[in-house]
């Protein structure tokens, strides 16, 4: 055996040394700090020579590590004899002094240390260490009784897909883990690993065939669990409801293709920073049964009261969830100082954490069993020889102590759901909020606002392109649209998307969105390619194109605005609007109907004068009148008033002003790009203006300030964009932020009666508190929405729209959105530089729902698409989908994945049943209903192309329509 | 013996065993070194300024860095039966 030292030892297993090792050329084992032996051979040959490699990773910025090899002949009987012994005597140690077993085992081992010959170089040592080896099995075996409880346990190895190191490197982390899997598998016929998470194993057949063949194997064997259900470990704050889908679709599909296994059940997240409320219904509605995680027990505030528990979502789903309770057993809780509930993905199925698991359990009255996953983890690595020699020590029992058992991930939920019969379970409604990592939400803008734009942008070109290839000829691009897809899916990972990973990583990212809309518009101009004759126009470059199609990506019918450059005006199909202030002209298409197009004619614009750049009025305040509004702005931006004429009320009070900028100093105690310490409110600092505020339009349609301020180097320049005849008013913001460890919000103190408020999450949204009265509500302080927060009383209310961003804090009726936090580890570039999105403030009569919010939101985010041609006839007809309800919304038209048919999506957004009435017209088709992978459930009745269902409340429905 | 004692000898017993797990035997081959990068077969120039480096300080390492090390193990005779 040989034995590495590399100094490396008090290395967090995220740093630390890692070595393939190469025998006589092949690869055979790996090393690292907790993995410092490689077995040569299970029976050494004298004189037997072996060409050693070692292929070393170093991640530890100091160049401090050494190489000291050394050769050692391990003798397998004593070292039995050494596992046995040790795990008897850890579990004594840790049992209460009072405790009679603890007197007993004492007195087992003393007698057992006694008949050992434990002088180094007699010659009866080893016989003498064997005959007390098997004397003390057989008295451990006699004192046996029947356990407290089954700990069932999985080896693991938990390996972030990228986070202090690359991508690149993740590749050789999961082939140097998934080795050291098969090498402990080769000289232990009993070990079981789990590994979840495609992506790795996609990572692992690309680059090393040889290996994955392996694996294959192992799993074919049951030995090796394929289970997760998603295509890695994502961020299900930000990811949306249609991306999350996906993670399953392609997560499910790559284990069953790949390895022939059954239907993933188990939602594996062990290390994600909360759950969205949406997880249930589309856990369900994808045959995934069952959830686990040990996050949630990293709450700072609450422990979370349930280990086993029916996690219910907010349409009423319920899955059987539960969190693993691994972490150390401390003999007299009652005298711990510090309040620690923290448990562990990287267990080392040792005494103190099997016994640890049982005791943390907080559901002992309706189960005896409880899981544990062992194995070192973050950046890979995995179990050790040592974890299996106590796990199977552990396996055979120690008195009723907690007992062993080698299992599978799903066999544990199917012996725990089998156990749960008839108990009364308890259930948790709602979302599973990480009191902990709260700057995740707003941590590196720029990866969300792509995550966020992309999105979007894939599904509308999937809807594009089945509209090409079942009314045109196109051949549907199953192939590139998984493939942009499976970037947005790697990029959604739980220290990518939530702004957790090095600098470099983000570099990668940039790209990965850059190649995702490269795919998507190149499909896009494809498809409208491929639809031309169908719209009687001929694909051309803009400067000759006399006609552009307007295509409406909404669900609902919408008046469209679209923006055109001074080189073309429109003559016909859409009403000129007003010039901007950059130099373009705006334009309505009038009611487009949803996911539908319209046809305009243009002419060459003669006319070049255009009023950029010119400012047309400049003060300290300015005053503009709307339909809606009477409103003044300050030359930082505030709201200074904003009276609404219809409702005969101010939104603000005098000297609290709307869209007031702050800046936080934000120095969290740990996990600087991920946390945000409460204290953070305790004192703010403003923003200083630039000049006065500008009046750089004043049309017909709208009428838009423009302010600069300032915060130390930093700048912000913002468009406030009132519309004459909407209640929308738009602030476009471009900043150049240059201050490290802060934070920015954009505050709304509305005078409303509300101490809640609604915020939109994953096909669907939930309600928040915004008065704290519980540790639970305080513990909230920031919380995760994504396109709108809506703050409402009795007939009248407010939300906030935004175009990229996440992170929102409310206290009473005053909402702010966070805007950026440029933490400095582990990027220390964390959200330095440029950066432009719109946030949108929306009064309205009523609620969220009567007040249109859902829609205002959409509008915003999803704009229409434009694509420029020749003119040759007169058609200009896109089938439309017509839905007979407003609160149904409908993101997905797709091709099935089967090849066969069109997949349309839709959600219910306002929380009642409604019935709907709908069709898409693809010409004749049968309906079906499906669940979220695509599998008929039954047939639906079309009459006339209406197809006819109801919808429970936030309930998601998939529909496939086949000719 | 008090419960404390007893610890302490129990303790002692399983450092000893510990020990007896295995002997140490001579290492006879030479470690050559030299750094690799992504995407390279570690097929070391045994001959580099690096190793030269490596074998001045004896230390290696730095972030997201790749090095690779040769060496020959024979068994030795009195390992033989054993792991
Ligand atoms: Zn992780």
């Amino acid at each position: 055996m040989l034995r590495l030292n590399t100094g490396a030892t008090n290395v967090w297993n995220a740093d630390n040394p890692q070595v393939f090792v190469y025998l006589n050329g092949v690869l055979t084992g790996t090393m690292d700090m907790n993995h410092h032996e490689l077995l040569l051979e299970q029976v050494a040959q004298a004189g037997k020579q072996y060409n050693v490699r070692f292929y070393a990773y170093s991640n530890y910025s100091q160049k401090t590590n050494f190489f000291h090899l050394t050769l050692h002949a391990v003798n397998p009987l004593i070292e039995a004899v050494y596992y046995d012994f040790k795990v008897a005597f850890e579990v004594a140690a840790l049992l209460r002094e009072d405790d009679e077993r603890k007197i007993l085992l004492y007195d087992i081992l003393t007698k057992a240390a006694l008949m050992m010959d434990l002088r180094n170089g007699q010659q009866e040592v080893e016989q003498s260490i064997c005959d007390a080896g098997a004397w003390l099995r057989k008295t451990l075996e006699e004192h046996r009784s029947e356990s407290v409880c089954e700990v069932y346990s999985i080896g693991h190895t938990h390996i972030d897909v990228a986070w202090k190191w690359p991508l690149r490197q993740t590749r050789e982390k999961a082939a140097r883990s998934f080795q050291t899997v098969l090498s402990l598998m080769k000289e232990y016929p009993e070990y079981v690993f789990m590994s979840s998470q495609p992506q790795l194993y996609q990572f692992v057949k690309e680059d090393r065939p040889a290996l994955y063949k392996q694996i294959k194997e192992r799993v074919k064997e049951g030995r090796w669990e394929t289970e997760g259900a998603m295509w890695l470990g994502a961020d299900c704050n930000l990811s949306s409801g249609e991306s999350l889908v996906r993670h399953i679709l392609h997560g499910k599909r790559f284990f069953k293709q790949e390895f022939g296994c059954d239907e993933n059940l188990v939602l594996w997240l062990p290390d994600v920073f909360g759950y969205s409320a949406a997880l249930p219904q589309i856990m369900k509605k994808s045959g995934v049964k069952y959830f686990m995680t040990t996050k949630i027990s990293w709450n700072d505030t609450n422990k979370f009261p349930y280990d086993t528990v029916y996690w219910e979502g907010i349409d009423g789903s319920r899955v059987l969830s539960h969190f693993i309770t691994t972490t150390n057993y401390v003999p007299y809780p009652e005298l711990s100082v510090k309040r620690n509930f923290n448990t562990t993905y990287n267990g080392l199925e040792n005494a103190s954490q099997v016994m640890g698991s049982w005791q943390r359990y907080q559901n002992k009255d309706i189960s005896k069993k409880v899981l544990t996953c062992y194995g070192y983890g973050d950046g890979g690595g995995g179990t050790t020889r040592e974890m299996i020699e106590q796990g199977k020590r552990l396996q055979n029992g120690i008195l009723n102590l907690p007992r062993v058992r080698f299992s599978t991930v799903r066999k544990f939920f199917e012996d725990l759901e089998q156990e749960l019969q008839n108990k009364q379970v308890p259930s948790w409604y709602g979302e599973l909020y990480l009191e902990f990592h709260r700057g995740t939400y707003t941590s590196m803008g720029a990866v969300k606002q792509k995550n966020r734009q992309c999105e979007f942008l894939l599904q509308n070109t999937e809807t594009l392109a089945t509209l090409a290839s079942e009314t045109a000829e196109m051949v549907y691009p199953h192939k590139e649209l998984d493939a942009a897809w499976k970037l947005l899916l790697l990029n959604q990972f739980h220290d990518i998307l939530p702004g957790s990973s090095i600098e470099e990583v983000y570099t990668q990212a940039a790209e990965d969105y850059q190649k995702i809309e490269r795919i998507c518009t190149e499909l896009i101009d494809r498809s409208f390619g491929a639809l031309s004759s169908n719209l009687s126009v001929k694909p051309c470059d803009q400067t000759q194109a006399d006609a552009a199609i307007v295509w409406n990506p909404l669900s609902f019918g919408s008046d469209l605005v679209i923006e055109l450059d001074g080189k073309k005006t429109v003559a016909s199909g859409a009403e000129f609007l007003q010039d901007t202030a950059y130099g373009t002209k705006l334009y309505r298409v009038q009611q487009v109907p949803a996911k539908a197009a319209r046809k305009l004619l243009l002419a060459s614009n003669t006319d070049q004068s255009s009023g950029a750049g010119t400012v047309l009025a400049e003060q300290e305040k300015i005053c503009v009148e709307t339909e809606f509004y009477s409103a003044t702005v300050s030359s930082t931006g505030g709201i200074l008033r904003l009276y609404d004429k219809e409702q005969n009320r101010d939104l603000f009070a005098e000297r609290a002003p709307g869209n007031c900028f702050k800046v936080f100093d934000d120095r969290p105690n740990e996990y600087d790009s991920w946390n945000i310490d409460a204290s953070y409110s305790l004192k703010s600092f403003a923003t200083t203006p630039v000049c006065n505020a500008q009046l750089v339009e004043d049309g017909e349609y709208r009428k838009v300030i423009r302010v600069r301020t300032k915060y130390r180097s930093s700048t912000i320049e913002q468009n406030i964009i009132f519309y004459l005849h909407s209640r929308r008013i738009d602030f476009e913001t471009k900043i150049d932020w240059q201050e490290h460890q802060h934070l920015l919000k954009a505050e709304f103190p509305f005078q409303l009666f509300s101490r809640k408020i609604s915020a939109d999450i994953q096909f669907g949204n939930v309600e928040r508190q915004t008065h704290k009265k519980t540790s639970r509500e305080q513990a909230q302080f920031e919380m995760c929405a994504h396109k709108w927060v809506d703050c409402s009383e009795n007939g009248y209310g407010a939300a906030l729209l935004n175009d990229s961003k996440y992170g929102y804090s409310a206290e009473g009726a005053t909402i702010s959105l966070t805007l950026l936090k440029s933490g400095i580890y582990p990027n220390e570039n964390c959200d330095i530089g440029h950066h432009a999105f719109t946030y949108s403030l929306y009064p309205h009569k009523e609620d969220f729902r009567t007040g249109g919010v859902v829609q205002q939101a959409y509008r915003l985010n999803c704009k229409p698409i434009t694509f420029f041609a020749q003119n040759v006839g007169n058609e200009d007809c896109l089938p439309s989908l017509k839905l007979s309800a407003d609160n149904i919304i409908c993101e997905t038209i797709k091709k099935a994945e089967s090849g066969e048919g069109v997949v349309v999506r839709m959600y219910e957004c306002y929380g009642c049943q409604t019935t709907l009435d709908w069709e898409y017209d693809l010409g004749e088709c049968q309906a079906f209903e499906c669940d979220l992978l695509e599998r008929v459930e039954k047939q639906l009745p079309v009459q006339d192309g209406n197809i006819s269902c109801v919808f429970a409340p936030y309930e998601i429905k998939t529909f496939l329509l086949k000719k | 013996m008090n419960r404390t004692q007893t610890e302490q000898y129990l303790k002692t017993a399983l450092s000893a065993l510990s020990d007896l797990r295995s002997e140490q035997m001579e290492l006879t081959g030479e470690v050559r070194w030299t750094p690799y990068d992504y995407g390279k077969d570690p097929s070391p120039d045994q001959s580099s300024k690096e190793w030269e480096s490596f074998e001045r300080d004896q230390t290696w390492g730095g972030k997201d860095l790749h090095f690779c090390f040769d060496t020959m193990v024979t068994t030795p005779a009195q390992a033989a039966g054993k792991n």
